[in-house]
């Protein structure tokens, strides 16, 4: 070949190769990936960590209705339960925030397993309901959350009150404080070190809210500390959450906020606050924090659920709705995680479900698109033991589940769950007040947290 | 050596030219043969391996399901913009397919497409931001960060992707790199042209520096700088009274227990967004158009409202959800007829949602059909309801059947003990059956509920004006007023406190005051003329 047609060829060949390398790398594509197909599909957003993948459907908990029946005209609505042996007999009861009727109800368990509903207090717009021994008389009082009224209101209605256990299951209210941004949340812990109960207390309000603490005095008299200013108070988690032996209050705040804060405790009940998280969507649609050592690594983790929807008439989650965990990696620094998405994710609970040594994740939905026959009130996120989870539904009767507690109901040592219904919209079909959802998966054993 | 000579000219014919350096005619055109060969090869292997990449950036893009899970009008979005994406992949067509992703809130799917986009035109960076965005819808901000910062290298002007990214950096406690975005979005030039389109009705709100300023005041208070927090959001309050959360912020500095102002209480709405409505003009999905529509109704923006309802309509016709909103948007517009067919089209899709039974009941009350109001607020009233219970109680009220109602105003109490709507009109019911003590009492609690509705203050200055009360009646309409200077009852009453107070000059421009407003209003008339004969 003359010299010329061999030149010719090379700087012909040359120039495509070149043209070709730069725009593969142009395009981040090697050789071998124009040859090949490479569809996309949700393994791909798996490996990057934004989906959670799919197991089949799950039948291991068997469901049962508690306390008041309910007929199709009722449009329950539980705001909060919580699984406790109240009258320390040795059998888990339900202890529940009834914001329908305006009631705290205790459901007590005999030894037949039957719920006999009684009445405890008549409180507006309860919100939270728990049990500790405030008084430290060796019995369980009951700390009430009142709102005042659960729809938007910006007056100064809301209250803390306890509701002290006189000695025979009778049950006294106190109110600790009240007139006050609606609170929404009380958790008791020693805040300033002195041996006896403070209160950590969220306050929702509207447009104004707060977070403070309740500082024991003794007999029955409480010292209030502001200690954060912003609306949209959910959770006022007592926790030590920095590690230095005290215990912090881990805050959610919600509204236009979105926002996480652990106010960090020097031990006497100064705090600071540190925002650990932020979400700049201001739709977020937080909804509810757990604080718990998710991956069991000896430090308090955040388990966080987003998908309020009461921004929307009528109330509908939204795609961007579904929980994730703020992994504690110490110094106040807490990592993101997605873990899954979920219309209308709210009050995540961690347990080991499955008896494996790791702990899994159930959440309730209030919110789904419940026109599908398919949407599920409740999932479960099954931890394989490296915190990858994979989504089970668990069940899409009852619809409108607001309020989830984990705990051993039956004694056989398996953690079972307790529900609350909060039908606020339609359909109104799958109808539910209080259930107990009893575990049933072969070998599972609580293992504590 | 002498020169050789030419051996023609020895013999006399004419002289060659001299010889120039050898450039043959022959080389020249392999040169260029050589050049033309490099170009039309490199020509040829552009656009091979476009096609190439096109086709592997095709291979990439989601896999669309058979049937796609959606309704018809966003399958068929999704399936055209596939088509063409598949068909011919540019980043146009990529980048158009993932924005009908988003809109159709498939994030995952538009994530993954954006990406491919971007890598097909590194130059567009909207993929970029509309990346970012959903990532940040997503709470994932390290990963919008990440997305907005390539932005922002690219087009360093562009304010919104500053004020996402200053909102980041302060959610993440970086109060100085916040600092400097929140400040580099309000000095953002508007040079960026947002796109076109044509169907879109133009948009109004608050502008993006006042949200800047508004994070501003944030860094200053969480740096605890609090005079100069104080300051940002004084002056943003006066320059921007919708923005409500500047409000909330700044009342909670002042904590001078004043009555809120008639803007104090507005919802927070995000900053308008040109680029994201693109995304949502191309939206058939119901929940993505309605949630823009409850902005838009936040905004008083009803034009784009009714644009994003219509569309959802399309979408939907029968969805509990946009009937809803469809009936709300006619009400809003005062369309009350158009509301009702809305809202019965609801109770034909959900006849057991009390919701939508308190809704057409008030709407039909509106429409002052108050027989076929009472038959439907029966049916609401058989779930337990304050909102059914009250609204009732309002059309007995309004059918003159005082007992009937006040039991249901009543009843509104006992399911919602701080209805100060209920307190207020059984209040009301009281003051006209001449128990002013009661209605004062009812209005007192009203207040304290709600101390922003000027209609109250009105209704107790006119029971303690009939008490004889006057000093503290003229208190109560000073506050009406401070809450909506508009009010002509609340002027007249004034007019009437201030009168029996002796103060006639005072009396008299109250009662004009309630006239210009109110040309017809009779009792300032009266007042008025009377005034006129007593005192001058």
């Amino acid at each position: 070949m003359p010299i010329t047609r061999r030149v010719l060829l090379a700087t012909a060949a040359l120039g495509a190769l070149a043209v070709f390398a730069f725009q593969l790398w142009r395009a981040e594509l090697s050789l071998g990936d124009l040859v090949g197909p490479a569809q996309f599909d949700l393994q791909d957003a798996l490996a990057e960590g934004r989906g959670v993948a799919r197991g089949e459907p799950i039948a291991v908990f068997a469901p049962r209705q508690v306390g008041a029946a309910v007929t199709s005209d009722d449009r329950p609505l539980v705001a909060n339960v919580t699984i406790v042996d109240l009258d320390q007999d040795g059998r888990a009861d339900l202890l529940a925030a009834d914001a329908a009727t305006n009631r705290i109800v205790w459901l007590q368990q005999d030894a037949n397993a039957a719920f006999t509903e009684r009445e405890l207090a008549s409180v507006p717009g309860p919100a939270h309901v728990s049990a500790v021994d405030l008084d430290r008389d060796g019995d369980l009082d009951v700390l009430v959350a009142s709102l005042g009224v659960l729809f938007p209101n910006n007056a100064p209605i809301g209250a803390v009150i306890v509701l002290e256990n006189t000695g025979r299951q009778q049950f006294v209210p106190r109110v600790l404080v009240d007139k006050i941004a609606r609170v929404s949340d009380v958790q008791a812990g020693d805040l300033d070190g002195d041996g006896d109960l403070d209160l950590a207390v969220a306050q929702f309000g509207y447009d104004q809210g707060e977070t403070r603490w309740l500082q024991n005095q003794g007999n029955w008299r409480f010292d209030s500390h502001v200690v954060h200013n912003l609306s949209g108070g959910i959770n006022a988690v007592v926790a030590d959450a920095d590690g230095d032996g005290d215990l912090d209050i881990v805050s959610l705040i919600s509204q236009e906020w979105e926002e996480i804060y652990v106010l960090t405790n020097d031990g006497r009940g100064q705090f600071t606050p540190v925002r650990v998280f932020g979400a700049a969507n201001e739709d977020f649609g937080s909804s509810w924090i757990t604080v718990i050592d998710l991956d069991r690594d000896g430090d308090v983790d955040i388990l966080y659920s987003n998908g309020d929807a009461f921004d929307y008439a009528p109330p509908k989650g939204r795609g961007w709705n579904g929980v994730q965990w703020l992994e504690n990696t110490g110094g106040l620094r807490f990592t993101y995680h997605r873990i899954a998405d979920y219309p209308g994710a709210s009050s995540p609970q961690a347990a080991d479900l499955d008896g494996d040594h790791d702990l899994d994740i159930i959440v309730v939905s209030a919110y789904n698109d419940w026109a599908k026959p398919s949407a599920q009130s409740m999932v479960w996120l099954q931890n394989d033991g490296s915190m990858r989870f994979t989504l089970r539904d668990l069940a899409a009767s009852p619809t409108h589940l607001l309020t989830l507690a984990v705990g051993d109901l039956n004694g056989d040592g398996r953690p079972d769950l307790a529900t609350g219904g909060a039908h606020v919209s339609w359909p109104y079909d799958r109808l539910s007040r209080l259930m107990i959802w009893t575990n049933q998966w072969p070998g599972a054993r609580t293992q504590g947290r | 050596m002498a020169r050789r000579k030419d051996a023609r000219a020895v013999a006399g014919a004419p002289p060659r030219p001299p010889a120039v350096a050898a450039t043959p005619p022959g080389r020249t055109k392999t040169i260029l043969a050589i050049v033309g060969a490099a170009l039309a090869a490199a020509a040829f292997a552009w656009l091979l391996s476009s096609v190439l990449i096109g086709r592997a950036v095709a291979g990439r893009l989601p896999r669309l399901a058979n049937p796609i899970a959606d309704t018809q009008p966003v399958a068929d979005a999704i399936g055209a913009a596939d088509a063409a994406a598949r068909r011919w992949p540019t980043a146009a067509s990529v980048g158009e397919l993932a924005m009908v992703y988003h809109a159709s809130l498939r994030p995952l799917e538009a994530i993954q497409t954006y990406t491919l986009a971007t890598t097909l035109d590194r130059a567009d960076w909207r993929w970029s931001y509309y990346r970012g965005l959903l990532l940040e819808e997503r709470g994932d901000q390290v990963g919008a960060h990440e997305a907005f910062t390539a932005v922002a290298r690219q087009v360093p002007s562009h304010g919104l992707t500053r004020f996402h990214l200053a909102e980041i950096a302060f959610k993440a406690g970086r109060l100085d790199e916040a600092r400097t975005e929140y400040l580099a979005t309000r000095t953002a030039a508007a040079t960026i042209a947002p796109p076109v389109v044509e169907s879109l009705p133009p948009r109004g709100g608050i502008p993006l520096g006042a949200y800047a300023s508004l994070g501003l005041a944030r860094v200053e208070l969480e740096q605890g700088n609090r005079q100069a927090g104080r300051d940002q959001l004084t002056a943003l309050v006066r320059a921007h009274p919708a923005l409500g959360s500047a409000h909330a912020l700044r009342r909670r500095l002042e904590d001078d227990g004043s009555a809120r102002g008639a803007d104090d209480g507005r919802a927070y709405v995000p900053p308008a967004d040109p680029w994201l409505d693109a995304v949502v003009s191309r939206s058939w999905h119901p929940d993505l158009l309605l949630k823009h529509a409850a902005i838009a109704g936040r905004t008083g923006e009803t034009v784009w409202r009714e644009w994003l309802v219509r569309r959802a309509l399309t979408a939907s016709p029968r969805g509990l959800d946009v009937l809803l909103e469809a009936a709300a948007t006619e009400r809003a517009a005062n369309r009350l007829t158009g509301a009702l067919e809305f809202l019965q089209q609801a109770e034909a899709v959900a006849p057991d949602d009390h919701h939508t039974l308190v809704e057409s009941g008030r709407t039909l009350s509106d429409l002052g059909r108050l027989t076929e109001a009472e038959a439907v607020l029966r049916r609401a009233t058989r779930v337990r309801d304050a909102a059914a219970e009250y609204n009732l109680a309002n059309v007995l009220d309004q059918m003159d059947r005082w007992d009937e109602a006040r039991q249901h105003y009543e009843r509104a109490l006992v399911i919602n003990p701080y209805h100060s709507r209920a307190m207020n009109n059984l209040g009301i019911g009281f003051s006209r059956r001449g128990d002013l003590p009661r209605a004062v009492a009812l209005y007192q609690r009203a207040i304290a509920m709600a101390p922003d509705v000027p209609d109250t203050y009105t209704n107790l200055s006119a029971a303690l004006g009939g008490m004889g009360l006057f000093k503290e009646a003229l208190e109560a309409t000073d506050v009406a007023l401070r809450l909506n200077p508009s009010a002509a009852d609340a002027h007249s009453n004034r007019g009437i406190a201030l009168a029996q107070l002796g103060r006639g000059a005072e009396a008299r421009a109250a009662f004009e005051a309630a006239l210009r407003i109110d040309p017809g209003h009779t009792d300032a008339r009266r007042n008025l003329a009377a005034i006129g004969s007593k005192y001058y």
